[in-house]
């Protein structure tokens, strides 16, 4: 823990004096005292934008895993269903988001809701795939066994195949934590009056570099958070797991 | 006397590749079995089949004279196989209580006592990845027991341990053998080690090579309770050589 405190502030030395002593004028790269003094004048305003950038990430973040475990059960349960839907998850996941962000905007309005979408639609193919993978990872002489109790699906289901998933759910959750805040962002910078993304638009055009840095430093604070709180959550359930 | 497993006549083909052919066995209640052979005949088949995970292709095997299918549903089987198949997120008694949460069963013996019975009292809680191969096998054992199965069918279960800790298992499976003899009714045990077929068991079936068939049944009667010392006896070694000679 004490190593990247120390890079961090290592990092922050070198670019502080590096800014002064070449120079470089503020509109390009502020030194980081001024974003730091950007983000104590401007709290309220980064504080609401990030709350509301983070609450979309979360909330897309919900519900692609809800929706994307529960199809992911089916499609481990039904070959047939997996074989029928997989190319269009596949689709969905190969078509850019910022490509259908345009649309979801047009659809949902420019509200949180086409946010909550296009962060949605990013984190639900890791969530799908890994949830499929892990419920299909019980081995055969694990089946044999309780096939030999003459146990029920449901009971196959709950007592093996999904504790057996459990480690594949929480790596999609953590990858999705990321994704989340990018589906958010990429909603907001298309069309949008609130959020992490829409500062970044407006002070790019208003040439605020601190601002913007500010803000983007806020984006990834909401992304490495989210990111930790999965982690501990997955410490606490996948207890088995050797530490990494 | 009755027998407790009657094969008859059975077949096992994969399409072309014949498994194993013409098989017929009698095991009878209070019999320790080992099915011999070399790697791939067959025997893991065919223990497979006896408890019902494996249709055969032809033929029947009855159990207390009913289908192999009443007799999984009635739980009559406890299986251990090479590998434990213990789940990392259960505890020793944990893994131990699975069939029972499964089956839905009393718990008639408790789990604890089952511990004790394979050695590892003082484990209660510990989770499989804290525990050596041996000892995991040894839950692995305990689970099997735990709903009072009549016929144990042991797939290799001893395979993957090293030579020592495999020979202290063996001396405990007999240990366990003889404590639950009035429950467990019959012992099948698969297996491509000949001494351990010929200390543990009462008779040892030999099968040739793909497709297998019978080559020998030899009936082994040391007496009871054995001592591992009999490994040592001029009688041990004859009989274990007449199985080496059986096997070619």
């Amino acid at each position: 823990m004490i190593f990247p405190i120390i890079f961090f502030f290592a990092i922050l030395l070198i670019w502080e004096f590096g800014v002064i002593i070449t120079a470089t004028p503020e509109y390009i790269l502020p030194r980081p005292s001024r974003v730091l003094e950007e983000i104590i004048n401007n709290f309220e305003l980064l504080f609401f934008n990030t709350l509301v950038t983070a609450f979309e990430a979360s909330m897309g973040f919900l519900l692609a895993n809800t929706l994307g475990f529960l199809a992911g059960v089916l499609f481990a349960h039904s070959s047939k269903l997996e074989q029928g839907f997989y190319p269009y998850a596949i689709a969905l996941k190969t078509t850019p988001i910022i490509a259908i962000a345009p649309l979801l905007i047009l659809w949902l309005g420019s509200g949180i809701e086409s946010k909550i979408a296009s962060s949605a639609i990013i984190c639900f193919f890791p969530i799908l795939v890994n949830t499929v993978n892990g419920l299909k990872s019980a081995d055969e002489e694990t089946l044999n066994l309780l096939k030999s109790y003459s146990a029920s699906k449901w009971q196959i289901f709950t007592k093996i195949r999904l504790p057996l998933a459990a480690p594949y759910i929480f790596s999609a959750l953590k990858i999705s934590t990321g994704l989340a805040v990018v589906g958010a962002i990429v909603g907001e910078f298309v069309g949008s009056n609130q959020g992490i993304g829409y500062l970044i638009l407006v002070s790019s055009y208003h040439l605020e570099t601190a601002k913007m840095f500010a803000a983007i430093f806020l984006s990834a604070f909401i992304g490495i958070t989210f990111f930790y709180l999965i982690t501990w959550i997955e410490k606490k359930v996948v207890f088995w797991l050797p530490n990494e | 006397m009755k027998p407790l497993i009657e094969i008859r006549n059975l077949h096992k083909s994969y399409g072309e590749l014949k498994v194993f052919e013409g098989v017929n066995i009698k095991i009878f209640p209070g019999e320790f079995v080992s099915f011999l052979g070399p790697s791939g005949c067959g025997k893991t088949t065919l223990l497979k089949i006896i408890g019902g995970l494996i249709e055969p292709t032809e033929g029947e095997v009855f159990v207390k004279e009913q289908s192999v299918k009443y007799a999984l549903k009635n739980h009559e089987f406890g299986f251990v196989f090479q590998s434990p198949v213990l789940f990392p997120w259960r505890n020793s008694i944990q893994n131990i209580e699975l069939p029972l949460e499964i089956i839905g069963k009393q718990k008639k013996s408790t789990a604890r006592e089952l511990l004790r019975i394979v050695g590892l009292e003082g484990f209660e809680k510990s989770y499989p990845n804290e525990l050596s191969g041996g000892m995991q096998q040894r839950i692995g054992i305990a689970r099997a027991l735990a709903f009072e199965p009549s016929v144990l069918l042991m797939d290799e279960p001893f395979g993957s341990l090293d030579e020592i800790t495999r020979g202290e298992m063996n001396a405990e499976l007999l240990q366990i053998w003889n404590e639950e003899k009035e429950k467990i009714s019959a012992i099948i045990l698969v297996t491509h080690s000949i001494e351990e077929a010929v200390f543990l068991s009462d008779r040892v079936i030999v099968f040739s090579s793909r497709p297998a068939r019978i080559m020998q049944d030899i009936e082994i009667d040391f007496p009871e309770p054995r001592k591992i010392e009999i490994k040592n006896s001029q009688r041990f070694m004859q009989i274990s050589e007449r199985v080496r000679k059986s096997l070619k």
